[in-house]
């Protein structure tokens, strides 16, 4: 008999009742913490994000002042520019250094940004992984090539034929130098590692293991001039797309596009 | 002072029955506005005062713990953004309002997991059952494991219809189905809820 089961409950006269009878469950103990923890991490995420208007501007003053910098940046990087490419010295060799210069330069700046990174002991063992800014200072091809050019002997004509034509293909490499180098330093300006998704860290890392391997390979003393050009090619053209990619996550981002947005807080 | 009133006093329902879920708290004016200036402190007294009612009424939907806690936790969040779009002044309870986004988030959830398709078979509506529930209602215990055993739509149409005292044609825009749709599972989940609570004997008959 039901009521005889349930002597203590007063049989409902309705379902609202019955319904209205249950009692009230608790929350998870945590709940409050989850949620504050979820309040921060968006607040972070929303101070993080630039506005589409503020992130446009800085693109566009970012492309505008860029060969400024480089222009600005070539004397005062003397001194480096003379440890790290030893070439550079070489009277010469000015013209062309000066093209060279600027992946130094471009150097300086993506290490100044991406301090974390660390330097390889030498070209040899630079990681497949790291900044383009140490793969330009530790891996350059430049120094490689033009160290047995100091030490080169033979007849006169013949180190003059070999001069000519380096510095045929050294006029013909100074854009790429130039270009190299200033999409390095667009790449270390829009580059920000700490806010990424594992989907765009995984296309980053797949570029910058491009480049290194382009690296690698220049860095080889043997190559030809017309390797080297293609070689050089390649890294500009990785280069850009890697610019583009990161461009393109820092818009997403200040749109609120969820992919680009994804941090470590979540 | 807004108040957060028992549903039970907002005439808003054409229900045969008053919504039932009966609470009642105050919400000042004063701690609204604090919440309203992103002040933390302030809007966790107003989520230590909703937790409970937000987490149960989610729990009776959704029919599981995890999920009632995700969308008590959704539900939070969106007071926390919408609470500008809330004023007191028209008379409106805080509970109505927040009951609102709690039931709209509950049943997301069930849609998002495609839940919400899960109902008792049938589209013609049956008679309607104005028989009091079986004793064993009265059992907290028995009548929660009875409501959990309920597919997900047909529990949430039995749920908003009698505890929350919402009409057919609201449970219908809620659920994005029709009003026969809801009669429909109202009358299929009452007899359902009847069987499962029923003793034995008399449930072999109705499934028999």
């Amino acid at each position: 008999m039901p009521d005889a089961t349930h002597p203590q409950s007063p049989r409902p006269a309705g379902w609202n009742q019955a319904f209205a009878a249950l009692p009230q469950e608790a929350p998870p103990a945590r709940a409050w913490q989850t949620l504050s923890a979820r309040l921060d991490a968006r607040h972070a995420r929303r101070a993080r994000r630039w506005p589409a208007w503020l992130a446009l501007a800085a693109a566009l003053a970012l492309v505008a002042l860029l060969p400024l910098r480089h222009g600005g940046d070539r004397p005062a990087n003397g001194a480096t520019a003379t440890r790290a490419a030893p070439v550079a010295t070489v009277p010469r060799q000015q013209a062309p250094a000066d093209a060279r210069d600027a992946p130094v330069a471009a150097a300086q700046v993506a290490a100044a940004n991406a301090p974390s990174r660390p330097a390889p002991a030498d070209a040899t063992s630079t990681p497949p992984s790291a900044a383009p800014a140490d793969r330009v200072a530790k891996a350059s091809p430049k120094p490689a090539r033009q160290q047995p050019r100091a030490t080169l002997a033979g007849p006169a004509t013949e180190v003059a034929r070999l001069d000519a034509a380096q510095d045929n293909a050294a006029a013909t490499l100074q854009p790429l130098y130039a270009e190299s180098a200033r999409l390095e330093a667009l790449l270390s300006l829009a580059r920000d590692d700490r806010v990424a998704s594992a989907s765009a860290a995984v296309v980053a890392d797949a570029l910058d293991a491009q480049v290194a391997s382009i690296d690698a390979t220049l860095a080889d003393p043997a190559l030809d001039d017309a390797r080297r050009l293609q070689l050089w090619r390649d890294r500009v053209e990785a280069l850009r797309q890697a610019a583009g990619f990161e461009g393109t996550q820092r818009l997403l981002a200040s749109q609120g596009h969820g992919d680009a947005l994804l941090a470590s807080v979540d | 002072m807004p108040a957060a009133t028992s549903p039970s006093t907002t005439p808003s329902t054409a229900s045969p029955a008053p919504p039932r879920t009966s609470f009642a708290i105050d919400v000042p004016d004063v701690l609204l506005a604090r919440v309203r200036a992103g002040d933390r402190a302030a809007f966790e007294q107003l989520y230590r005062c909703f937790e409970r009612p937000v987490f149960t009424l989610a729990l009776r939907i959704c029919g599981d713990r995890d999920d009632a806690s995700e969308v008590l936790q959704d539900t939070m969040l969106k007071l926390f953004d919408r609470i500008d779009d809330y004023r007191g002044s028209d008379g409106a309870p805080f509970w109505g309002w927040l009951r609102r986004i709690a039931v709209n988030e509950a049943l997301m959830r069930l849609r998002r997991d495609r839940r919400l398709a899960q109902a008792l078979p049938g589209d013609d509506i049956l008679a309607d059952d104005h028989m009091p529930p079986p004793a064993a209602a009265a059992d907290a215990a028995l009548l929660q494991r009875a409501l959990a055993a309920l597919p997900a739509a047909t529990r949430s149409v039995l749920w908003l219809y009698h505890a929350e005292g919402h009409t057919h044609e609201e449970i219908a825009a809620l659920m994005q189905r029709t009003p026969s749709f809801s009669k429909s599972q109202l009358a299929r989940g009452t007899r359902r809820l009847r069987a499962l609570l029923e003793p034995a004997p008399l449930t072999e008959a109705i499934h028999a």
